[in-house]
């Protein structure tokens, strides 16, 4: 059979030059080229990226771009490097773990005189390191937010009784408590305005309507906030806020309900995951089996063995 | 020169150039000292967690554990072969302060009931009229609960009403009794009166539904343990059972036979842990109460 490795290759990269070229509008006419250089000189066409227009069209895909945005998921998990330095961190952790397996295949290769692992199976052993790099970022972004969310839901009560009687607004409860819980999540949230790396005061469609330079509420921040990092916690405050700020409702008693609330569900929840996690359970108990019979085989095992030899 | 080594020298070439571009890129790795020792704290919090639990001292809970594991070595040493004393030494190790955790959570959960009739005892005490917050505190901590008279004893002869209860959240180490002490914190400038509205209001059917959660979390922990009891419990009488046959036991002298009983027990550590992983719970937000403090004085000051 004849060798297609070549011509396969071959047209891999005739067809990658072909949409190269193709997005750089080299098959273009000239009155398009033109008219897209007039256009995006005037602000007249839409110049966003390829994914955002196309989330645009396709609501689902932009939830899963949402959801997969690997600069989104630092800015969750508060770290501070950028998508390149995680990138370029990740691209080195893998060529680290490659030159090691590599290194160890070498050394396993030297009193055999034979690899025992084709080289090609340590790259993809190390390549592995990627998609579990963005599982272990996924993570923790989750940790985090769960741990906003339950930072604030834990904390209603004390902020209903600073609003109470202490004489705070609702926002400046919730700082209080943040500055007061031994995890910081909250607090590194709130404070130095770390919410900016999601969030900019013209970044929705709401923004449109307002000056550039006009000021906006904290409820708005806050509403923002909880949609950008996913917060759900955070949300449903804003929507306390604003209810106590256009129908005059007082803040201790909104945020009693709202606690009150959250308990209730939080107890219902509960009793999902443990019902749950039941049947789980069972299984690994099940799981027993197998140390079980290993010790109750092995003397069989050995035995029969020894009569074979 | 072997093709190999010649393509391993390139790749770690190419990693050199990718940490000099990440070096140039602001990337700064984080090696200072104290971070190891902050990622011992929540392991040491825990332990003091426990041994707060079951009214001892850090040091003396981990003398017993450390006991523990030594007694079961010597135990292991004297039947002889040496998976048995790994295995008694782990026994000891993890074992036996696995079992004192259940005490250690039962005795929380107690302390945790305990706090409602105390905040209730505080709004009878208050309603009377005659008594402000603080002296209300100290009056109670003169005659506690039983179940609180350890951690409500530095209230008993405070000058500040505001550092004793700091030093309340410390000694119980309960997440319940810490929010409690936040609240009384939070609300020592109210008048008397006041209070009793918001703990009517507020603080009661807070702590009324946070001792469900409490309760809740106890029972899973509980059913998790139960299960890794009916685990152990098994597979102790089964080795037994195999062990107190000649023939059986003669299959696990050798080393292959010792290897065997590794994996075994190494089986029975990972079905634990599973369990242990698939216990819901509810982690609690923890308050720094002496933080709470500061806030408030700085507030006035």
């Amino acid at each position: 059979m004849p060798d297609l490795a070549l011509p396969l290759l071959l047209l891999t990269l005739g067809a990658g030059l072909g949409v190269t070229l193709w997005r750089l509008g080299a098959f273009a006419p000239r009155a398009v080229v033109a008219w897209n250089r007039i256009g995006r000189h005037h602000h007249l066409t839409d110049q966003r990226p390829l994914e955002e227009r196309l989330a645009d069209r396709v609501p689902s895909l932009a939830r899963l771009f949402r959801q997969t945005s690997v600069p989104r998921l630092l800015a969750i998990a508060n770290r501070r490097e950028s998508l390149n330095t995680w990138l370029v961190r990740v691209a080195i952790y893998v060529l680290i773990v490659g030159v090691a397996l590599l290194a160890l295949d070498l050394l396993a290769s030297l009193s055999s005189h034979q690899l025992p692992v084709p080289p090609l199976a340590c790259l993809v052993l190390a390549g592995l390191f990627v998609p579990l790099s963005y599982l272990s970022l996924q993570l923790e972004a989750r940790r985090r937010q769960e741990e906003i969310n339950r930072a604030i839901a834990q904390s209603l009560s004390e902020m209903a009784i600073l609003t109470y009687a202490g004489g705070y607004t609702v926002s400046g409860a919730l700082e209080f408590v943040a500055r007061c819980h031994r995890q910081r999540s909250l607090l590194d949230l709130l404070v130095e305005e770390n919410w900016r790396r999601l969030v900019s005061p013209q970044d929705t469609p709401l923004a449109l309507a307002l000056r550039s330079d006009q000021l906006l509420s904290t409820v708005t921040i806050y509403q923002r906030v909880g949609h950008a990092y996913d917060l759900e916690m955070l949300s449903e405050l804003a929507a306390s806020m604003r209810r106590i700020a256009e129908k005059g409702l007082v803040p201790s008693d909104v945020l009693t309900s709202l606690a009150a609330a959250t308990g209730r569900k939080h107890i219902a929840a509960m009793t999902v995951r443990m019902e749950q996690a039941r049947p789980r359970m069972a299984l690994a108990i099940g799981l027993m089996v197998l140390p079980l019979l290993s010790l109750i085989l092995y003397p069989a095992a050995v035995a029969i063995s020894d009569v074979f030899r | 020169m072997s093709p190999l080594l010649f393509f391993t020298e390139i790749l770690l070439l190419i990693a050199l150039g990718l940490v000099v571009l990440l070096v140039a890129s602001g990337f700064r790795p984080r090696w200072e000292r104290g971070r190891a020792l902050r990622r011992l704290e929540p392991l040491l919090e825990r332990e003091r967690y426990v041994a707060s639990g079951l009214g001892w001292s850090l040091r003396v809970w981990l003398a017993i554990r450390l006991g523990a594991a030594g007694l079961g070595l010597v135990i292991g040493t004297l039947i002889g072969t040496p998976v048995v004393i790994l295995g008694l030494g782990a026994v000891g190790l993890f074992g036996v302060p696995w079992w004192l955790k259940a005490r250690a959570a039962q005795r929380k959960l107690e302390l945790d009931r305990a706090l409602i009739p105390f905040m209730i005892n505080l709004i009878n005490l208050l309603s009377q009229g005659q008594q402000t917050l603080n002296h209300a505190l100290k009056d109670l901590a003169q005659n506690p609960d039983p179940r609180l008279a350890h951690v409500l004893e530095p209230l008993k002869s405070a000058e500040s009403v505001s550092d004793a209860l700091v030093e309340v959240a410390q000694r119980g180490m309960s997440p319940m009794l810490e929010r409690v002490c936040v609240d009384l914190l939070l609300s020592m400038d109210q008048t008397p009166e006041a209070f009793i509205e918001q703990a009517q209001k507020i603080l009661i059917p807070q702590y009324d539904q946070d001792l469900e959660i409490q309760a809740r979390n106890h029972a899973a922990l509980a059913g998790g343990r139960q299960n890794g009891l009916i685990v152990i419990a098994v597979m102790a009488v089964a080795f037994v059972v195999v062990m107190r046959v000649e023939t059986l036991r003669a299959a696990y002298a050798s080393l292959a036979g010792q290897l065997m009983l590794l994996l075994d027990g190494a089986m029975i550590v990972g079905i634990l842990g599973i369990l242990e992983l698939m216990t819901p719970r509810t982690p609690w937000v923890r308050w720094d109460v002496a933080a709470v403090r500061e806030q408030m004085r700085r507030r006035y000051a």
